[in-house]
């Protein structure tokens, strides 16, 4: 049985990289005694998988990841036992059957919502000005870190939308194999433009978009749930 | 004092590492400091990935945190990226639970483990706004206690530290938070709460002892100067482990630490009696968890913390009575979990083949072997009651049970070392991988590894080499350049050695007495911590607060003591006797062994403490 859950990594955890957050996770998991169901080989390990790795220094709010179990069990079950073995700081917010036949997560994600806020009130005033000016650019040039050095891409395309309300950056940016735009490359180009030192900010990922062939994007978990 | 907690997570974005600062882990015990009669705040002096791999930590933690009414916080050793940011933004030294500064509790615990982590000590004090020395110290400021192997010669830190805690923490933990709460709302000056301390059995408080010197620098005499000091402070044993307290729930941290399983002591104590061991005198005497506890507490632990792995640890778990029913009894109870089984420390006479058979179920990792010395007059000398035999035996059983890899740990510098003694550590390497060409080539694995290890030696407090001097340095490397030259020509065989210098400072703290507190603390003035990371390591500032003190670090290190000398840890009784220690010391000179404790009691001392010892007066059979 495949389980979707919905959880937070907390204030408290930002500062927490993807590999220790998954280390963490499989250990909440072999805690809550749940029917885990384990890949094959010499060292077997949970079969766990996050629909998007997340950065150190941000807050997940709602962040996806699937369990695969051994038997089938009533969801709510599977989410009270996981709860109570996790740290206060991971939260579990929902969890849901994954229907057989359901694509990987990660091949689901296309976006991703977020927040940012910068630190330093006089960096910020500069900042927000840009705001406008980058959306009426049609190329941004950045570089885009991948697994096979860096390379010179365009992020604009990948901006789905940006927006300056009430003292936070509102942004939904692209998050693909092949393309993405993470949040500090964006910040580095609006501040390349604003020709100003990239200023220290928090990030909360608010939650992931998901995307069906033919249809429109809509939120990953809603997406798995209605299939 | 009010912790920022926004200024905190902002330093944390700069810090490299920050789940080291961040707290919150499974396990993590918060309680609310109102509703808390007793604050503890416990202090690991290295860095977290360090201390939270420390299973004494991890038991007085749970211990304290059980008592309904206290509470004990965690403290480590930040890194120097962290230090010069909390200095910067005005931050003390935090606890990783409420955050609270270390000089907003009422006792602060430190355990000692190694002498290269004694300026830690003091730049955590220091950056927690603790006054350093005990004499400057104020009504309010937390009473500063220390444990651990270390404590058995605590005169080093007798400037810095107001009571040590020798032995067992177990119960003597709860005896010192219980004075100390109670001293809390006496109103009493901090003397009277160190005289009480002085009370308790198993407790040392050096300001309560006047120490005088002979012309040649050596002690005179050291004396109680009150009447709550007793002339000798006997170590705390812990009689039954089966009784005794083990966490059952245990932090779990959210980043890879250095020990990162649980941790399951299946005894405390050796009988080997091998000449060179500290712990295997100060642990005295052996006493047994029983397999049904074990296999409990492995289950408890297990469903509470999620670990994949779990270690047996011991000084010598191979000793353990029902080492393969526990094996197979873990195997059994844990499998289905999938909980891997690992043996630390294996003594070589010990493995039993069955019990190598079951763990490499699991997982094949690199086997240890410690022979010590090269030659067998040599192992005889330190009493370490291994033969050639023995290894070759048991390399050849893991290399057809598939393991390829395999480390020799040896130790140079012992005392009557020759050039053979030497060239004999290169031989074993060359045998050990004899041994492996001789399994035929299907029935073993690929990848033949052998790595052969050198420390150097240094003399410790209660073993018979206490009288030893230490190689000097340059002698120690003149031995590491000739068996580097031996080992040269064996294929397969890498050469690992230890940085002597760190040894030698070792050796002068080891052995040290309360004079070397001024040494310590110009040491640390001068910029010296996180002494045992050789990137941080400053061995010329070292030399210049031996020189800048008037002290000879050759006096503790290097020289030769007299059979009669007073030394500064005269003070504490570690159960086994002077005069047992000096006679395996006359023996070790004649290349003579003595037996294991099982075969018959040697009168060590322990006897003297009724009912501990199971092997106590117990005639050879």
């Amino acid at each position: 049985m495949r389980i979707g859950v919905v959880f937070e990594k907390g204030e408290r955890l930002r500062h927490l990289g993807h590999l220790d957050l998954m280390r963490t996770m499989q250990r909440c998991l072999r805690r809550s005694g749940l029917p885990l169901s384990y890949s094959k080989g010499f060292n077997p390990h949970i079969l766990l998988y996050f629909a998007s790795a997340l950065s150190v220094g941000a807050v997940g709010e709602h962040e996806i990841m699937e369990v695969d179990l051994d038997r089938n069990m009533d969801v709510s079950q599977f989410m009270n036992l996981l709860s109570v073995s996790c740290p206060p700081d991971l939260r579990i917010l929902q969890a849901f059957e994954i229907r057989e036949g359901t694509p990987a997560l990660m091949s689901l994600v296309c976006a991703g919502a977020w927040r940012m806020e910068v630190q330093d009130p006089v960096s910020d005033q500069r900042l927000c000005g840009q705001v406008d000016a980058f959306l009426a650019q049609t190329t941004v040039m950045a570089m885009r870190k991948t697994k096979s050095g860096e390379k010179e891409v365009d992020i604009r395309p990948s901006v789905f939308s940006l927006e300056y309300r009430e003292g936070m950056y509102h942004m939904v940016l692209e998050s693909r194999e092949a393309r993405s735009c993470k949040p500090g490359v964006l910040l580095e180009a609006m501040c390349r433009l604003a020709v100003m030192d990239v200023p220290r900010v928090r990030l909360w990922r608010e939650y992931l978009l998901g995307e069906r062939q033919g249809e429109g994007m809509e939120r990953l978990e809603r997406l798995l749930c209605a299939n | 004092m009010q912790m920022d907690s926004e200024r905190i997570e902002a330093m944390l974005e700069k810090v490299q590492k920050a789940p080291r600062y961040m707290g919150g882990e499974m396990n993590a015990v918060i309680k609310p400091w109102d509703q808390t009669a007793l604050h503890y705040g416990f202090c690991f002096p290295d860095t977290y990935e360090i201390g939270m791999s420390h299973l004494g930590m991890k038991i007085l933690y749970g211990l304290v945190n059980a008592q309904p009414d206290w509470l004990c916080e965690r403290f480590f050793m930040p890194w120097t990226d962290m230090i010069a940011l909390m200095k910067e933004e005005g931050i003390p030294l935090f606890s990783l639970e409420s955050r609270k500064a270390l000089c907003q509790f009422d006792m602060i615990g430190f355990t000692l483990q190694y002498e290269m982590s004694y300026t830690n000590i003091l730049a955590m004090m220091d950056l927690g706004g603790v006054t350093l020395k005990c004499a400057e110290r104020k009504r309010d400021e937390p009473i500063v206690v220390a444990g651990g192997p270390c404590a058995f010669n605590p005169e080093p830190l007798a400037d810095f530290v107001d009571a040590f805690m020798i032995g067992d923490g177990e119960e003597v933990t709860l005896d010192v938070c219980r004075t100390i709460q109670a001293w809390k709302t006496s109103g009493q000056d901090r003397q009277a709460c160190l005289k009480a301390l002085a009370e308790i059995e198993g407790v040392y408080v050096p300001s309560l002892y006047d120490v005088t010197y002979h012309e040649d620098g050596t002690i005179a005499a050291m004396r109680p100067n009150c009447p709550q000091a007793p002339e000798k402070v006997r170590k705390c044993i812990v009689t039954d482990l089966n009784s005794a307290y083990y966490p059952e729930k245990i932090p779990v941290p959210f980043t890879e630490i250095v020990h990162d399983r649980i941790m399951l002591e299946i005894m405390r104590g050796c009988t080997r009696g091998c000449r060179f061991c500290q712990a295997g005198i100060l642990y005295r005497p052996v006493r047994e968890r029983s397999l049904d506890r074990l296999l409990d507490l492995a289950c408890e632990l297990e469903e509470s913390t999620g670990y994949e792995d779990i270690s047996l640890s011991s000084l010598s778990s191979g000793d353990y009575t029902c080492l393969a029913d526990l094996i197979r009894g873990l195997m059994k109870k844990l499998q289905d979990r999938r909980v891997s089984v690992s043996l630390p420390s294996l003594r070589i006479d010990s493995v039993l083949k069955e019990s190598l058979e079951e763990t490499q179920k699991e997982r094949k990792t690199s086997l240890t072997f410690a022979p010590e010395a090269g030659t067998q007059r040599l192992r005889d000398v330190i009493n370490k009651g291994v033969t050639e035999e023995d290894l070759m035996d048991k390399a050849r059983d893991a290399f057809e049970g598939g393991w390829s890899s395999v480390k020799l740990y040896t130790m140079i510098g012992l005392p009557t070392e020759t050039e053979e003694d030497l060239a004999g550590i290169a031989d074993l390497g060359a045998k050990v991988t004899a041994c492996y060409f001789r399994v035929p080539r299907e029935k073993r694995a690929k990848g033949l590894r052998v790595v052969v290890s050198a420390s150097s030696f240094v003399p410790k407090p209660f073993t018979p080499f206490q009288w030893c001097a230490q190689d000097t340095q340059s002698l120690l490397r003149e031995k590491q350049e000739i068996i580097k030259a031996h080992i040269r020509n064996i294929k397969g065989v890498t050469f690992n050695y230890h940085e002597s210098r760190t040894s030698f400072l070792e050796a002068c703290f080891s052995r040290g007495d309360r004079r070397l507190g001024s040494v310590l603390l110009y040491a640390y003035q001068h910029g010296c911590m996180l002494d045992s990371w050789s990137e941080c390591f400053q061995y010329d500032v070292w030399m210049q607060a031996f020189e800048a003190c008037g002290l000879d670090p050759a006096f503790y290190a290097n020289r030769v003591r007299g059979r009669d000398e007073v030394f500064p840890w005269d003070v504490i009784d570690a159960g086994v006797t002077r005069a047992f220690l000096w006679h395996e010391w006359e023996k070790a000179r004649r290349a003579e062994v003595t037996p294991d404790c099982r075969q018959g009691c040697q009168g060590c001392g322990i006897q003297r403490y009724p009912g501990v010892c199971q092997y106590a007066n117990r005639r050879r059979v």
